[in-house]
């Protein structure tokens, strides 16, 4: 910008004489830049070195207050805050330098005292010989920028903290449009266990624990790069081969013809309640099973008791009805004597039958009583569950029984057993179970052979006892188990809960037992429990 | 009316055995009447071990059937009798201590022709089984062909 500005009377015109047509010219270029300076919506002011105004325009009346009439004349000062009086030293001495300053931000007060913030350039006004005799001075009014800058920088502290807080709270990565890492917070390193630098550049299969199927993946991507919110449950695996999981929100950021630019992934670490979950699924499918099982035992329990009851009622009524015939032969005797023959039925029969039916139900029902206590108890007692030497276990087993292996002439091959993690007490229980039930059931007919196997398989270890025995008909083979079932009541004696218990035992052991058998050829039972981890 | 079908009762419990055939013999049933101690041995007697019952030309029988039995039980026996084209004509009365429905339920799906629970009550018991016997008289029991 050049510098004239309202023409003093002695202003520059004796400087050089123009002809007259250039002084024409001249006029009407000082008419353009007069109107200019009365439309401008700056405030444009000049003032003498000694800073009094010496002019003042429309936009400085719109901006400070006063009229020109009002200031011409006045200092430039009255327009300055308190605080910064010591400015226009500094400006006067710049301008007598012949310094410009250009949008220089500072603040001025109006005519009603209100603060205006304002950019304003200064720039010394020469004369014709060039020698500095003012400054003008053009300010615009800034307040609405700076309030919009203060905004703006608002905006982004609020948005630094929110961000700062979502650090706090998730695992955040952002990725471009092809999916590759641009940024993970520390959380996602921490949780993944991979640095920042071996993210950054790799897209998510750096995570991918297989877990999902294709599809998922797909449905995923289908989501987002159609610029929807995908929510979700997602499995990852991190550097050192264990797996999180975590649920995810992916948030696409589109460009403005719509199409993703970014996405960024929220998550939280869920690894505990899948955990939980799964827990309780277990625990809803045990429970399940048991309940099944209680009331499976409940029903047949409350058949085998019955049964007993219908004899002791029935037989107590027999006994009645043979006391009765005694009291009528009593009654009917003749001088004191009862006649042989009205008595002999009842007491030579029919009472100690009855009898003898009364006392087998009532041993009957302690027997179901008792077995039915044991079995109960077997849910409360504490395992104890170790690595066990099963060599050791089952050559003690056959020496408790030697007495009766010895009287049955039975053979008993044991072959090397490797060990298994189990409670001692109730294993060895089971199995004795199981090499009893062998004796009990052989076929007389031959030579007892029991035989103890064992292989291992898929982290168990599974033993077999295989026998010589009667067998089991196919149709039999799921009865074995069951609560108070026997096989066999006339020729074994047994209260029907010896595999039931081994099977209960062995299932709270993390194993199983299962048979197979053909009738006349023999039976072998197979139980399956965990093998001893190889650092224990 | 032809002879008085035999009636084959399958008991575990002796004294059950014992009770119903006193009482079916106090209250006037002449027929013979045998007994199994388990279900294979019904069903060794009606089969003889094979898939398809022996012959028993001109036999009569009305079965009484305990559910729970050894080696085999009774829902086995009444499944057995009902899937063979000739046996299926015989009545099967399941007599029996367990009053659980589904029980009841599946007794009739395999074609029991009556489902009686045993009282514990000596006296219901005995009327029971009482009515049971002369309801036994009633029955117009098809002989079985031979084959």
């Amino acid at each position: 910008m050049a510098n004239p500005e309202q023409p003093t009377p002695q202003d520059g015109e004796q400087a050089s004489r123009p002809s007259p047509q250039v002084r024409k010219a001249d006029d009407v270029g000082r008419l353009q830049l007069a109107a200019i300076i009365e439309s401008s919506d700056d405030a444009i002011i000049s003032k003498t070195l000694e800073g009094v105004i010496t002019s003042w325009n429309p936009g400085a009346e719109r901006m400070f207050g006063y009229q020109a009439h009002e200031v011409v004349g006045k200092p430039l000062l009255i327009l300055f805050p308190p605080d910064r009086v010591d400015e226009e030293q500094e400006i006067l001495t710049r301008i007598r330098r012949g310094e410009r300053m250009e949008h220089f931000e500072t603040a001025r007060v109006r005519k009603d005292g209100s603060r205006i913030e304002v950019s304003v350039t200064i720039s010394p006004i020469k004369d014709a010989h060039g020698r500095i005799v003012g400054a003008s001075k053009i300010a615009r009014d800034i307040t609405e920028q700076k309030l919009s800058e203060q905004r703006l920088l608002d905006t982004v502290r609020e948005m630094q903290d929110i961000r700062a807080a979502l650090d706090e709270h998730s695992i955040v990565a952002i990725t471009d449009a092809a999916g590759r890492i641009t940024y993970v917070n520390d959380k996602f390193c921490s949780i993944s266990k991979y640095s920042r630098e071996e993210l950054l550049g790799k897209d998510h299969r750096i995570i991918n624990s297989r877990h999902h199927p294709k599809e998922f993946f797909k449905k995923l991507w289908d989501t987002i790069r159609g610029g929807g919110v995908w929510h979700g449950e997602i499995k990852n695996r991190a550097k050192d081969g264990t797996f999180y999981w975590v649920a995810t929100t992916i948030f696409p950021r589109l460009n403005n013809a719509g199409y993703p630019v970014q996405f960024i992934s929220i998550r939280t670490d869920i690894t505990q309640r899948k955990a939980d979950e799964a827990e309780l699924q277990r625990f809803a499918a045990d429970l399940a099973e048991k309940n099944k099982e209680l009331e499976t035992i409940v029903y047949t329990v409350s058949h085998d008791l019955r049964s007993p009851l219908v004899n002791v009622q029935g037989f107590g009524k027999q006994l009645n009805r043979a006391c009765g015939k005694i009291e009528a032969a009593v009654a009917s005797a003749q001088g004191g004597m009862v006649s042989a023959a009205e008595l002999r039925a009842p007491v030579e029969t029919a009472i100690p039958q009855a009898l003898r039916f009364i006392n087998a139900g009532v041993n009957k029902m302690e027997m179901l009583l008792n077995g039915l206590l044991r079995y109960s108890r077997l849910g409360r007692v504490a395992f104890t569950i170790q690595p066990l030497d099963m060599n050791e276990l089952v050559s003690e087993i056959i020496e408790a029984m030697r007495f009766q292996i010895d009287e049955t002439k039975a053979e008993v091959e044991v072959s090397r057993l490797p060990p298994c993690m189990g409670d001692r007490a109730q294993t060895s229980q089971a199995f004795a179970n199981l090499l009893d039930n062998a004796i009990k059931y052989r076929d007389p007919s031959r030579t007892l052979r029991i035989q103890v196997r064992a292989a291992v398989r898929d982290g168990m270890s599974v033993y077999s006892v295989a026998d010589n025995g009667i067998g089991i008909a196919p149709g039999h083979r799921e009865k074995a188990f069951e609560i108070f079932h026997r096989l066999n009541p006339d020729t074994a004696s047994g209260e029907g809960l010896g595999l039931t218990i081994a099977q209960r035992v062995l299932e709270r052991e993390g194993g199983k037992i299962w048979i197979e058998s053909e009738e006349g050829v023999g039976s072998t039972f197979f139980v399956a429990l965990p093998t001893v981890a190889p650092s224990a | 009316m032809t002879e008085a079908p035999v009636i084959l009762i399958v008991e575990d419990d002796e004294g059950h055995a014992i009770l119903v055939r006193d009482v079916l013999e106090t209250a006037g049933l002449s027929n013979r009447i045998r007994h199994f101690r388990d279900g294979q041995a019904v069903l060794d007697f009606l089969f003889g071990g094979g898939p398809k019952a022996v012959s028993h030309a001109g036999c009569t029988y009305v079965v009484l059937l305990d559910i729970r039995l050894p080696k085999v039980d009774g829902i086995e026996v009444l499944r057995r009798i009902k899937g063979d084209s000739e046996l299926r004509k015989l009545p099967v009365i399941m007599l029996t201590t367990t009053d659980d429905a589904r029980e009841v339920d599946r007794c009739h799906q395999l074609g029991c022709s009556v489902y009686i629970q045993k009282p514990v009550d000596y006296d219901k018991f005995t009327e029971a089984v009482r009515r049971l016997g002369l309801f036994i008289t009633l029955l117009l029991v098809p002989p079985i062909e031979g084959r």
